[in-house]
């Protein structure tokens, strides 16, 4: 039998206000096959007055249906229909002679109140589980002091959205205890709930919500897990055709002796360029080079990190290449570009603002072989990292092109 | 357990109680034997008497003995038995309270 899809227009602890959606469904004809948050499912059939009751009844994940309840109800004309949340029951009868399932409402109160027990301890869990979100979001954002870098380049941004929505729905945690605490406090006081209430006929915002949070989850899982298997893979530096790239023998001139680890039917893990897709930033390369170790001890090789933001974005390319060239300025990568801090030396940066790029600056550790270079353009921003005996600063149009 | 918590039983859990000294009893047997007993007056929801139940069994003051297709089978343990003898005393003493005062 074909089904029938239809939002649900009323939150989980509405309850008056699913029992009379519901029996207003079933006044249309449309008969409760399964309940969800967003969308119920019905089944077609002849309009008839039917009942729903909705029961607490909190369940494990691997708890089945309560035999013993389920029984006890249908020998009495009451059949359980639908489940909510592994919290509630709903059960229906088309019997009119049918008995109310409850007759005293403090003992029905008892059923009620485990789950405003549980409502009441989500108001302080939830909290620190945001707050714990929050705090993850901001260590992944701010981590190495690059904060630019990171949104760009990790999955800080659909991380920081996930926060503001859990945000922006803590209140409903508190509405709920609210809601079950006004149930709990009527029952106790000894007055039998209503089934007949108000209800909104339409429910946007959950399903906005809904397709938001499902939106956000693809792009964490997509941005952590799967494209980092997209790109990664080391390529002949012949085969780089996204930009002209500086080459380590320009810079480093006739002297310049190439170093190779490459083998048979092996990619040369000393020369290479290798794309990655971030979330951000589909096109980024980083492009290694190495030549040999000159007799005073200085290691030629040069590292570039390349971006391509997309056009939203383009913005943040000048911030991005001034936060680049300050991280590397710190030496706290790899075996090769870390300097001991007891050797001292100091940094000189020097700005090119004619250049013809939106942001240029060449950066050099006085006494040491370190240089590096960053420039920004049109969206576009490149990190140069060298060491050896040439001076990027003679290489200024050739940084440009890259991102030109 | 509304009442139970505090030593006492409600009506509807007496009478539940009261019916299982007849010896094993399921749902429609229960509902029933109230309802001749009260002559009406006490009237036994299927929830009411489902969450009653359970409470019972969790209590320990009455036990799950057989299962027929939908039909559950229960009967009074002894902590059942010395809870509603404990229940008739109190009612009892109340019952003489009451009619001391009228005299």
């Amino acid at each position: 039998m074909k089904s029938v899809y239809k939002l649900t227009p009323v939150s989980d602890y509405d309850i008056q206000g699913i029992e009379s959606w519901l029996q207003d469904m079933a006044l249309r004809g449309l008969y409760l096959k399964k309940y969800r948050p967003l969308f119920c499912t019905f089944a077609p059939g002849p309009a008839r007055k039917t009942r729903y009751r909705i029961e607490p009844c909190r369940r494990a994940m691997d708890d089945d249906l309560p035999c013993a309840m389920l029984d006890l109800y249908e020998e009495y004309g009451w059949e359980c229909v639908g489940d909510i949340n592994r919290e509630m029951l709903i059960f229906s009868t088309q019997d009119e002679n049918a008995p109310e399932l409850h007759t005293d409402p403090a003992i029905q109160g008892e059923q009620w109140k485990k789950l405003y027990k549980r409502a009441r301890r989500a108001t302080i869990t939830t909290p620190l589980l945001t707050l714990l979100i929050i705090w993850c979001a901001g260590v992944q954002l701010f981590e190495h002091g690059t904060p630019i870098t990171n949104l760009i380049t990790t999955v800080s941004l659909p991380l920081v959205l996930l926060c503001i929505c859990l945000l922006v729905s803590l209140p409903s945690v508190f509405v709920q205890k609210r809601d079950l605490g006004l149930i709990l406090r009527q029952l106790e006081d000894g007055v039998p709930l209503e089934h007949r209430a108000p209800y909104p006929k339409r429910n946007l915002s959950s399903p906005a919500y809904f397709t938001i949070i499902v939106l956000l989850w693809i792009a964490l899982i997509l941005g952590q897990y799967i494209l980092p298997l997209t790109g990664g893979k080391l390529q002949p530096l012949s085969d780089l055709q996204q930009f002209p790239l500086l080459s380590l023998a320009q810079v480093e001139g006739e002297t310049f002796t190439p170093y190779t680890m490459a083998s048979d039917g092996y990619v040369d893990y000393a020369n290479f360029a290798r794309q990655e897709h971030y979330l951000l930033c589909w096109n980024s390369w980083e492009v290694v080079q190495t030549g040999q170790w000159d007799e005073d001890g200085t290691w030629n090789r040069m590292e570039i990190f390349w971006y391509d933001l997309p056009a939203p974005l383009s913005f943040l390319a000048e911030p991005l290449a001034k936060e680049q060239l300050e991280h590397s300025m710190k030496l706290d990568e790899d075996i090769w570009w870390r300097a001991d801090p007891s050797e001292g030396g100091t940094w000189s940066v020097t700005q090119y603002p004619k250049a013809g790029a939106d942001d240029l600056a060449l950066a050099r550790r006085e006494g040491t072989p370190f240089q590096t270079a960053a420039a920004a353009l049109d969206g576009k921003v490149v990190l140069v990292q060298y060491t050896g005996h040439g001076d990027l600063a003679d290489h200024l149009t050739e940084i440009i092109n890259m991102i030109a | 357990m509304p009442g139970r918590d505090k030593g006492g039983l409600t009506e509807p859990m007496y009478y539940v109680l009261m019916s299982f000294l007849h010896g094993e009893m399921c749902g429609i047997e229960i509902t029933d034997f109230v309802s001749q007993k009260t002559a009406g007056r006490v009237r036994m929801g299927r929830g009411t008497l489902y969450t009653l139940l359970a409470k019972f069994q969790e209590e320990k003051l009455i036990e799950e003995t057989q299962v027929d297709g939908r039909k559950r089978t229960y009967r009074i343990t002894q902590k059942g038995r010395e809870a509603f003898r404990e229940e008739l005393e109190r009612l009892k003493s109340c019952v003489l309270d009451g009619e001391e005062e009228l005299m």
